[in-house]
């Protein structure tokens, strides 16, 4: 469950503050698959950094089970994105000098379980890149970098999963596979999933739009 | 992934920088440990040489140039102490042992030293034990038989005085006398015999039989050789890794009947009263009470000395030591450059890995743990800076050792101890330190503002 109350989230640099967010009302409750939409420099970015604790609001209440972010010391936010968090950046961010396998086990790497090695390789295979799991990003296509991201985002069983434009930089037809593995996966096992998105059509497969514009 | 994995990976991805910021460390370790080795080397065979008695009497003079002339053949001889005194101090309480040294010729730049059988007998050199014989074996010659000829000697001379006085210009004639009975006496006795050490069997060529002829006069080349004290070689050392090595023992009364040995070596200090006195006594004594005893009963005498060799080469040591740590502050320096490189190199690698950092920011990853890691780069280099310093300062010492154990008889172990694992660590921490600064940079990168933006 995602409670966010009169949040405010601007930025500021040489004393001139740009407001960038403000969300007087959202909830999202548990397993439930959500569309973020909204123009370019709306703050879909934003709203999701804020829900994985990687942004502070500057005020209001981001609260993701229970806990309020907003509060929570750095280090505690770092502890909760790392275990409950599984996060698809905007254009992957796969790390050039990690292998596939190695990219994936990163995403569980600072939750502090052991055995992430055995399944970022099941997520990888069931993936379709059982073949791939050795090779580097700079050797893998795009359609294959997303699926490298999407393991990375899902492994550990995250509760949340946000994805900042999964679908961007792909065609059609991988876009449409990547699109249904996210849903597909996060609905098997049961997360909430935020997705930002400027594409409609692929906001349609979801089971919620939130515009981003008419929050405030 | 674990952290470990993640920094060799970081490294392993700059193979470049890694590897020569590793070797520049590993020169400066290496150094260091080297010039310790060395000196622990250094110092313990000369310790070594110098525990073979545990007081040395001698000319009055100073108490290191005895040390350093009697032990190790350095230098020339500061003059002779007195017959008696090698006499008075076989009755002394408290002497477990005593040999007695005459020194003066040479063959072939190394030492013929006149001793008794208690040489062979008695002597203990450290880690080592009693003198053992590569060939052959030792000669008899012991301390009584050394008395009765010394008391030959003595009357010899007195008699050639006499000699001289009555028939001045048949003196020569004289002298050829008198020689010619001792030098008989001692070829009947069959002391025209020697011992040499392992050094001097494998540089002179001499061995089991050989014959030869010392030369009067330390110097090398020096000298004219003995014809009538043609010696034969009767046993071969084994190699103790102390001077002892670069030695020729015969026995003293060979050396006392050698033609112009009379009436020539003698001290300014006192010994000058007995012209066939002695150059060295190496004394053992019972330890504690009857050594102090020993030595100040020496002390009180105006024509000798004793020292402890021991002490000597441990004050010699002190002046040395300063010279090694100076050496060692070099190395120390040479690994500070070297730590400083290491900064240098991963500072100049931050701005590229900004991404890197936010994306294991957004992972889950700590500010800390980023400052761990960008740290803990610095340090395995500097560790294994270290180690590969150490692995070829161990590598380049054993090879060297058979060398250094030959000259020196310590065998230096290349195993790392206590202190170099201290260092190892020292080295490790101080490269850690160095990471410090490059990991601060990492620690303060803002995670979000790295990844909106795209590659
Ligand atoms: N670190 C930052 N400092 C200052 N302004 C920022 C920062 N990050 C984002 N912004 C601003 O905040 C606004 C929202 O950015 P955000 O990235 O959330 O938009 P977005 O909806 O994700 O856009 P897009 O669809 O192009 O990705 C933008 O106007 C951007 O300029
Ligand atoms: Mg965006």
């Amino acid at each position: 469950m995602i409670r966010l109350q009169n949040v405010h989230k601007s930025y500021r640099k040489n004393g001139l503050v740009t407001p960038v967010l403000d969300v007087p009302e959202l909830e999202i409750p548990v397993a439930q698959r959500v569309a973020l939409v909204g123009r370019s420099g709306s703050g879909k970015t934003t709203l999701l950094n804020l829900l994985s604790g990687l942004v502070k609001a500057d005020s209001g209440l981001v609260q993701v089970d229970d806990e309020d972010l907003t509060t929570m010391s750095e280090a505690a936010c770092d502890r909760f994105r790392a275990r409950s968090v599984g996060y698809m950046f905007q254009s992957f961010h796969l790390l050039d000098g990690f292998t596939a396998v190695e990219n994936v086990e990163l995403g569980a790497s600072f939750a502090g379980r052991s055995g992430p090695r055995k399944e970022a390789e099941q997520l990888l295979v069931a993936l379709e890149l059982g073949e791939r799991l050795h090779h580097f990003p700079g050797e893998l296509s795009i359609g294959q970098q997303a699926r490298v991201a999407l393991a990375r985002a899902l492994i550990g069983s995250p509760k949340l999963v946000l994805a900042d434009e999964p679908t961007g930089a792909l065609d059609g037809e991988t876009a449409n596979t990547i699109l249904d593995l996210l849903l597909k996966k996060s609905l098997e096992q049961g997360v909430t999933l935020v997705v930002a998105t400027h594409d409609l059509e692929v906001a349609a497969a979801f089971d919620r739009i939130v515009r981003v514009e008419d929050l405030q | 992934m674990r952290l470990p994995a993640l920094v060799l990976r970081n490294l392993k991805r700059r193979p470049l920088a890694t590897a020569l910021t590793t070797i520049s460390v590993s020169l400066g370790v290496g150094l260091f440990s080297a010039v310790g080795a060395l000196r622990d080397a250094s110092e313990q065979a000369f310790h070594r040489s110098a525990g073979v008695c545990d007081l040395l009497v001698g000319a009055k003079g100073s108490a290191l140039e005895l040390t350093l002339n009697a032990l190790y053949h350095v230098g020339a001889s500061a003059g002779n102490i007195p017959y008696p005194v090698y006499q008075d101090l076989r009755q002394t309480k408290g002497v477990k042992w005593s040999v007695p040294m005459v020194v003066g010729d040479s063959y072939r730049g190394f030492r013929v030293i006149g001793v008794t059988d208690d040489l062979f007998q008695k002597l203990e050199v450290p880690d080592f034990g009693k003198l053992r014989f590569a060939e052959g074996g030792g000669f008899s010659f012991s301390a009584a038989q050394l008395d009765d000829f010394h008391a030959e000697v003595v009357e010899h001379a007195a008699a050639l005085a006499e000699d001289e006085h009555d028939h001045d210009h048949e003196a020569d004639d004289g002298h050829d006398h008198h020689d010619h009975d001792l030098a008989d006496l001692a070829a009947e006795n069959g002391w025209f015999v020697a011992v040499i050490g392992s050094k001097v069997a494998s540089e002179t060529g001499l061995k089991l039989n050989s014959t030869f002829e010392p030369a009067h006069n330390l110097v090398e080349g020096g000298g004219d050789a003995h014809d009538e004290a043609e010696s034969k070689v009767v046993g071969v050392l084994e190699s103790t890794g102390t001077p002892l090595d670069r030695a020729i023992f015969i026995p003293a009364a060979a050396f006392y009947a050698i033609e112009g040995h009379q009436a020539t070596e003698q001290s300014s200090f006192g010994g000058a009263l007995d012209p066939h006195g002695l150059s060295a006594i190496m004394v053992r004594t019972q330890a504690g009470y009857y050594h102090l005893q020993v030595r100040s009963k020496i002390k009180n005498r105006l024509d000798a000395q004793a020292v402890e060799p021991v002490q000597e080469i441990r004050k010699l040591f002190q002046i040395v030591g300063n010279i090694d740590g100076a050496l060692r502050m070099i190395a120390l320096m040479v690994v500070i450059v070297a730590l400083t490189g290491v900064l240098v190199a991963i500072y100049n690698t931050m701005g590229a890995r900004q991404k890197e950092f936010a994306v294991l920011r957004a992972l889950g990853a700590k500010r800390r743990t980023i400052l761990g890691l960008v740290t803990a780069e610095s340090a395995a280099i500097s560790l294994f800076g270290g180690v590969l310093g150490m692995v070829v300062a161990g590598v380049g010492v054993t090879l060297a050792s058979d060398q250094i154990q030959e000259i020196t008889g310590v065998a230096i172990s290349p195993l790392p101890d206590l202190q170099d694992l201290q260092f190892l660590l020292a080295i490790t921490a101080m490269g850690a330190l160095a990471g410090l600064v490059p990991a601060a940079r990492a620690y303060r990168t803002e995670a979000a503002r790295h990844l909106s933006s795209s590659l």
